[in-house]
């Protein structure tokens, strides 16, 4: 088989367009991380339920699913909220006095218990509400095509994905590091018992971290759903990617999981390329395992 | 100003404190002193809000503060400057320093304490630009007391300030909690195994022992003392 330049110049694009998608993904996943010291078993969950509620207000209102994903995701992390102040806080308020402060609440049985079956939970209610077979969400953007020079074409859909990730991405970056809540999200994550001692109520940064990381995932969630089908286990092939994104860019570091998202998205579609499509869904691990061998902190690694 | 009351804390079932009692008057510098896991942090973490006594009373200015979190006793002015230093090793030092000042808004008065902890401790401003982690550990420590200065604390609580310290830096960081106690009017409650320094530099103090806070006296008297002598000065 002879590769065509053309098509690696074809499947970098396409690559870096599903890293985006991967970024925004990972980081919402590596913000839970970092700053709530949790790992979010049911991060896909909420990108499935922001595609279906996506679908549900494009039925109802005969909207474009591009304009109204702000509100799903919106939406979304509000759920974010409900779940950090109903099922979450106890427990913090819980560790917090033995520990004083410094709890790792991702080693808590109870933390990856609550979250696996609030994961479950989600999966089964997509199913009762949606029912089990895959929906398409259309949107009059995916049959407009987009001619670039070289003889390659990209539907609008695609290229708006692309824009809506990395302009997600550079808005985030930019909240985090010129605002105020942005820099005690940065502080929460660098040391928490330091941020409460300079009058950071953490309890809140984390309200406000659930917020962001479920309503990115649900905006992902959405963008995607007009190109890929939307059903209720979507959220399971996702989150294990997700994972490898977290930990190839160093937990809890967001700058890393934006680099590993591009980077995956690009090795899995060369990789797909030049390996045969069978080989493309291993690629993501094989570049984990290759990142952790040579720097196993991850490539930002210890940097917040 | 602070209030104490025989307060005992644990850290779920191990007792940390079983009776602790002190009090700290407005303008004063006062130690408190003991050996390694005689209760000093539990202590000061009881009065900055991070562990929840058990039993027992904490009054500041009047008022009982237990039971707030600890970002409400920030903003009634105790500023708890932690063990291990408390900073944020990704930012950058002048980032950590505005950091201090989270709860303020008062810009002008923001910036005179910044000028204020720049004159203190110059090569804080030469290194500003510098990531907090990368400081040395004297740097480190004298950012810590910097940016508790920039919450613009009416009682600065600091836990071992000499800790890791060569001798001679101890030296400079006790002469400047001096300082600013008399620049600054700053009420200070200084946690501290170095006896011999906190006794010095301090108007009263106390020594805690196994979670009790067993005596206290001005710092000449706890100076004179024979068990003080004995058990913590090595004379
Ligand atoms: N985070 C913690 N978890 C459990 N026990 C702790 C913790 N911190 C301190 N302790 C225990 O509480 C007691 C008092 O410790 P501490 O207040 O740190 O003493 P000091 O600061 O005087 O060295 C010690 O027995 C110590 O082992
Ligand atoms: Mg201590």
């Amino acid at each position: 088989m002879i590769v065509q330049p053309i098509e690696v110049i074809e499947q970098v694009i396409l690559g870096l367009m599903i890293g985006g998608i991967y970024g925004i993904i990972g980081v919402g996943l590596t913000m839970i991380f970092g700053v709530m010291r949790l790992s979010n078993f049911a991060h896909g969950e909420f990108y499935m339920i922001g595609a279906y509620i996506a679908f549900t207000l494009v039925s109802v209102t005969g909207g474009d699913p591009y304009i109204v994903a702000p509100l799903a995701a919106i939406a979304v992390g509000l759920i974010g909220i409900l779940i950090n102040k109903l099922l979450f806080k106890p427990l913090y308020e819980e560790m917090k006095e033995i520990k004083g402060g410094a709890a790792f609440y991702f080693q808590d049985l109870r933390f990856i218990m609550l979250t696996i079956g609030l994961s479950i939970l989600f999966v089964d209610l997509a199913l009762v509400l949606w029912g089990p077979i895959p929906l398409s969400i259309p949107s009059p953007l995916t049959e407009v095509r987009v001619i670039i020079p070289g003889g390659l074409s990209f539907s609008l859909a695609r290229i708006i994905t692309f824009i809506v990730a990395v302009a997600t991405l550079a808005a985030l970056y930019t909240f985090l590091k010129v605002t105020k809540t942005g820099k005690a999200i940065r502080a929460t994550s660098q040391n928490p018992s330091a941020a409460m001692l300079v009058g950071i109520n953490t309890y809140k940064i984390y309200d406000i971290t659930m917020f962001l990381s479920t309503a990115l995932a649900a905006l992902a969630g959405c963008i995607l759903a007009p190109i890929y089908n939307v059903y209720p286990t979507m959220g399971l092939d996702v989150v294990a990617k997700a994972f490898v994104v977290v930990i190839t860019g160093g937990m809890g570091n967001v700058i890393g999981s934006i680099l590993a998202g591009f980077l995956i998205g690009l090795a899995e579609n060369l990789g797909g390329l030049f390996l045969g499509t069978e080989y493309k869904q291993v690629v993501a691990f094989i570049i984990m395992i290759i990142v952790l061998w040579l720097k196993p902190e991850g490539i930002l690694g210890g940097k917040k | 100003m602070l209030k104490v009351d025989n307060v005992s804390a644990a850290y779920g079932k191990a007792l940390a404190l079983k009776e602790v009692s002190l009090r700290v008057e407005k303008g004063e510098i006062v130690s408190l002193i003991g050996a390694n896991g005689a209760g000093k942090t539990t202590t000061l973490r009881v009065i900055s809000g991070m562990i929840r006594p058990l039993k027992g009373e904490v009054t500041f200015e009047g008022r009982s503060i237990v039971g707030l979190e600890p970002y409400q006793i920030t903003s009634i002015g105790i500023i708890h400057v932690p063990e291990g230093r408390g900073l944020f090793p990704e930012m950058t030092v002048r980032e950590n320093l505005e950091m201090g000042a989270f709860l303020r808004t008062d810009k002008d008065s923001i910036n005179e304490d910044l000028e204020f902890v720049y004159s203190l401790f110059p090569v804080l401003k030469e290194r500003e630009k510098q990531l907090a982690g990368t400081l040395s550990g004297g740097e480190q420590q004298m950012l810590a007391i910097g940016k508790g200065l920039m919450g613009n604390p009416k009682l600065l609580m600091l836990d071992e300030p000499s800790l890791g310290l060569a001798p001679m830096l101890v030296d400079k960081i006790f002469e400047t909690i001096v300082q600013i106690n008399k620049e600054k009017g700053t009420t200070i409650l200084v946690a501290e195994q170095n006896a011999y320094m906190a006794l010095t530099s301090s108007h009263r103090a106390y020594v805690i022992e196994n979670g009790v806070t067993v005596m206290e006296g001005t710092g000449e008297e706890l100076l004179g003392n024979e068990h003080v002598r004995k058990a913590y000065l090595g004379i």
